[in-house]
């Protein structure tokens, strides 16, 4: 570790404010997204937790859909490095701000 | 290739498989209009106070840093009221996998996982030559102690992963069920990765405390944003009590 990644790591332990603020961010870009997933019927919301959604398609397969949303600039984790989930498919996404959280549900829009 | 348990069976790892390059280049996308939804990376970006303080230190980058991170494990000692020593640290939690492993099991030990969760345990130990045990709960997006319990009593097991909250399904183990479960089977060493926990709850940090068979791993890569500042920023808490190859006492 450098010097300079010990001082940010000291003072990112001190910042509880930021961390207060990420994780009121996490809450609300995961409650916008999936509110709006919940009307999109092929695909079912299985957890999430610190930023992080799995979710489940109804059809098709995940290495599909990470493929087709590859080819518009938007990547997406197949679930299927996670280990055995009863071979569902499914993706894990990590939301980011407002803008790129809607670019994505307007192309799983597109998908469904 | 020397290591004879590398093979195509391993896990696969997602980040190995999609980086904004690779898709750039297969599609011909403009680089700087990708996103990448597929790692966790905190959408505020890095602190800014983090982002000063590691500023603050470049006119000294000529210099080789503190080895033993005296500043941070300081900090962090003082924040989980655990020993100075209990504190380790690596090139990410995917380095203090691997080393945690090769300090606690040998070639053919059983190590325990629930699936689905994050690949890197069961890569890491197959690579060292361990027996993984997988146990899947029903429905597949929880965790099943119960099932757990059963396997870390039919057999030796050497290490067990409890990820909590599960990579990828968010699922927790409460932490009483985390005790019980290391004070039953003592020659079980419990890592409980909470890296996507809350870094302002102390979780099972707690239990550092009082159970010598329990090792908690932690990171500011997600709550607290600092990816940006490489991944070397993780860190591990350690109690060291399975001496003499402890690789926890030693800082990288």
């Amino acid at each position: 570790m450098t010097a300079a990644a010990e001082a940010a790591a000291i003072a990112a332990l001190d910042d509880a404010a930021f961390v207060t603020r990420s994780y009121e961010t996490f809450h609300a870009e995961t409650q916008w997204f999936c509110d709006a997933l919940a009307r999109l019927p092929p695909f079912v919301l299985r957890g999430g937790h610190a930023n992080m959604l799995l979710i489940e398609l109804s059809s098709g397969t995940a290495a599909a859909c990470v493929d087709a949303l590859a080819a518009k600039g938007l990547l997406v984790a197949d679930a299927a490095c996670f280990g055995t989930h009863d071979a569902r498919a499914a993706i894990r996404i990590s939301l980011r701000d407002r803008a790129a959280n809607a670019r994505l549900l307007a192309e799983l829009q597109e998908l469904a | 290739m020397n290591n004879p348990h590398f093979n195509d069976a391993l896990p696969r790892l997602y980040e190995a498989e999609l980086s904004p390059s690779i898709v750039s280049a297969r599609f011909g996308l403009d680089p700087a209009a990708i996103v990448d939804f597929s790692l966790n990376v905190n959408p505020l970006g890095p602190p800014s106070s983090a982002v000063a303080a590691a500023r603050a230190t470049l006119d000294s980058c000529n210099l080789y840093p503190d080895a033993q991170l005296a500043a941070l494990r300081k900090a962090l000692a003082r924040r989980h009221a655990v020993d100075f020593d209990q504190l380790f640290f690596g090139a990410g939690l995917d380095d203090v996998i691997k080393l945690v492993l090769h300090a606690w099991t040998a070639e053919g030990d059983a190590v325990l996982i629930h699936v689905p969760t994050f690949p890197r345990y069961e890569l890491e130990a197959r690579l060292r030559g361990c027996d993984v045990v997988a146990v899947q709960a029903d429905p597949p997006w929880t965790i099943d102690v119960d099932a757990l319990r059963a396997q870390l009593a039919s057999r030796r097991v050497a290490v067990a992963f409890l990820c909590t909250p599960n990579n990828p399904t968010g699922a927790t183990i409460a932490t009483s069920d985390i005790e019980a479960l290391a004070a039953r089977f003592r020659d079980t060493l419990f890592i409980v990765d909470e890296a996507l926990g809350n870094p302002l709850d102390d979780g099972a940090t707690a239990l550092e405390r009082r159970e010598p068979n329990v090792v908690v791993l932690r990171t500011f890569s997600k709550a607290s944003g600092l990816r940006a500042c490489g991944s070397v920023t993780r860190s591990v808490r350690v109690r060291c009590s399975r001496s003499p190859n402890a690789a926890g006492r030693h800082s990288t």
